[in-house]
């Protein structure tokens, strides 16, 4: 599963650090000539119309879609399959690769932001809001790693079609309809978040527990799509 | 290579005989690798899996588009879509339309290691370049300006003297061809440009819509750091598309609150700037590579 990690290792993992840093600049905007709120209120603003929305599916979904849409793109999947390997070691190998690299990726970033944004203006204790923030990030990277792994197998130009969802489907409908919210990936993260930040560890935990059986369902289902596909 | 008489002699002769049709020049090239690349970024002569996107994202804009239309039909009062809210909406499908065409136009090139292959023909670097604007804006086009126009036509048939409407609503034609032009060259540059640094269309098309999100919150950001200093922070909405589109639409259809106290040239001076700055940088970029 080495090979897994090596795929991940070098461009994609600089672009997910990259893109995860962008929290920090805004952060640096903030400290720099802050606008009257306090950098608690600047974090939480900054993750919940920032990060949640949009940053953290773009910086899960570039490897996510990558792992296996690369190997479609390229047609090197079925040499990776003839490999005596499970598909289910394969399947969870490509996923621990995906969390490997997004998840320290985003925690990097958000420590840098509120690293940045605690020498602020009557900064307070800001530990329990990076947790939070942590927390909830890491938890989405679980859920749409997963979803998105399953979605590259299936349909081609898979980064597209996940956008297409981040960006129409749960911001617009979302909006709209507060019915999508109960199944929209940001809504269990901002869940996670709120709950971990108001100390609510049951709230936080059912909606983690909800996203791991989801994550887990579909890497059941990569599993099996995995194996329909042909060697030859 | 004169041909020889020897065994293998039949061989190269036919191998290395000269062209003999008509020669259509270059932009004959030009124009041949432009509907190329269109075709390909619509999916045509493709599996029907890479129709899917194109077809979703049209029938996205083209039902708002027909259903104003159908609403005046029945209720001619009732204003459902104007022209400011119509450019207004379709700024984040036109975004997604061009984050799926350009990388296809120009990452998929990179990938399967055509250049060479073009280079070593007529098309030259800097034609290669044109071809590929040509062929973004133009596609693009069909997403921004001819949803528009059927709009306005839908408009103009409805009113009770279709032909002096028509007539009467040119200078609106005007405007939507401009506003819809500006848009499709604009956005088109700044894609391709993107995804003229990759060969993964993947991460080109991350790349640009992140860009054209985090763009906003950007410019949003410095002009809020920015609040005492009321002349600077007006012009942060050159760095996002989004608010310079805005702004440009909002004079153009006379929407004060789109556009922001923003002078209609400096919208569209940004634009051209940001236009010519990618166009530069891909020439730049082309030439420099073998």
């Amino acid at each position: 599963m080495l090979t897994v990690r090596q795929f991940s290792g070098g461009r994609t993992a600089r672009l997910a650090l990259a893109l995860s840093l962008i929290p920090a600049l805004f952060a640096v905007i903030y400290l720099v000539r802050p606008w009257g709120i306090t950098p608690n209120e600047f974090l939480v603003d900054l993750f919940r119309e920032l990060v949640v929305p949009t940053l953290l599916p773009i910086v899960v979904l570039l490897p996510a879609t990558a792992a296996f849409g690369n190997e479609l793109e390229d047609g090197t999947l079925p040499y990776l399959l003839m490999k005596p390997v499970t598909r289910l070691r394969l399947a969870f190998g490509k996923y621990a690769a995906v969390l490997l690299v997004t998840v320290p990726a985003l925690l990097v970033g958000v420590a840098a932001a509120t690293l940045v944004a605690s020498r602020g203006p009557d900064a307070e204790d800001l530990r329990r809001l990076f947790l939070a923030m942590a927390g909830a990030s890491a938890a989405g990277a679980v859920l749409l790693g997963a979803v998105f792994l399953l979605v590259s197998l299936v349909v081609p130009r898979a980064l597209l079609a996940g956008m297409i969802y981040i960006f129409a489907w749960e911001s617009l409908l979302g909006r709209f309809l507060p019915g999508v919210q109960a199944v929209s990936s940001r809504e269990y993260t901002l869940r996670v978040f709120n709950g971990l930040w108001d100390g609510d560890s049951a709230a936080a935990s059912n909606a983690v527990m909800t996203m791991v059986v989801v994550a887990v369902v579909c890497l059941l289902l990569a599993v099996w799509r995995l194996r329909g596909i042909q060697i030859n | 290579m004169s041909a020889s008489t020897g065994q293998y002699g039949e061989i190269f002769d036919r191998g290395y005989l000269h062209y003999g049709g008509p020669r259509l020049g270059q932009t004959h090239a030009v124009w041949a690798l432009a509907r190329y690349s269109m075709a390909r970024a619509l999916g045509i002569r493709r599996p029907w899996t890479a129709k899917i996107i194109p077809m979703l994202l049209y029938a996205a804009v083209a039902i708002p588009v027909l259903i104003a239309v159908g609403i005046r039909a029945f209720f001619p009062a009732f204003e459902f879509l104007d022209y400011a809210a119509f450019f207004g909406a379709i700024f984040l499908l036109v975004g997604i339309f061009v984050a799926m065409i350009a990388p296809e136009m120009m990452s998929s090139d990179r990938h399967d290691r055509l250049l060479p292959l073009y280079f070593s023909r007529p098309i030259g670097r800097s034609s290669y370049v044109v071809a590929k604007l040509l062929a973004a804006g133009l596609l693009t086009l069909s997403m921004s300006v001819v949803p528009a126009v059927v709009l306005w036509f839908g408009n103009g048939l409805l009113a009770d003297e279709p032909v002096a409407a028509l007539r009467d609503s040119l200078d609106d034609l005007g405007r939507i061809a401009v506003a819809g032009t500006m848009i499709a060259f604009y956005l088109g540059a700044i894609a391709l440009m993107i995804s003229s640094f990759t060969g993964r269309k993947s991460i080109a098309v991350g790349v640009i819509i992140l860009g054209f999100v985090l763009s906003e919150s950007l410019s949003l950001a410095i002009s809020e750091a920015l609040r005492d200093q009321p002349d600077l922070a007006r012009w942060t909405f050159a760095i996002s598309p989004s608010r310079t589109i805005a702004a440009m639409v909002g004079q153009l259809f006379d929407e004060p609150d789109l556009a922001a106290d923003i002078p209609l040239n400096a919208s569209l001076g940004v634009m051209a700037v940001v236009i010519a700055i990618c166009c530069v940088v891909m020439f730049a970029w082309y030439r420099r590579r073998d």
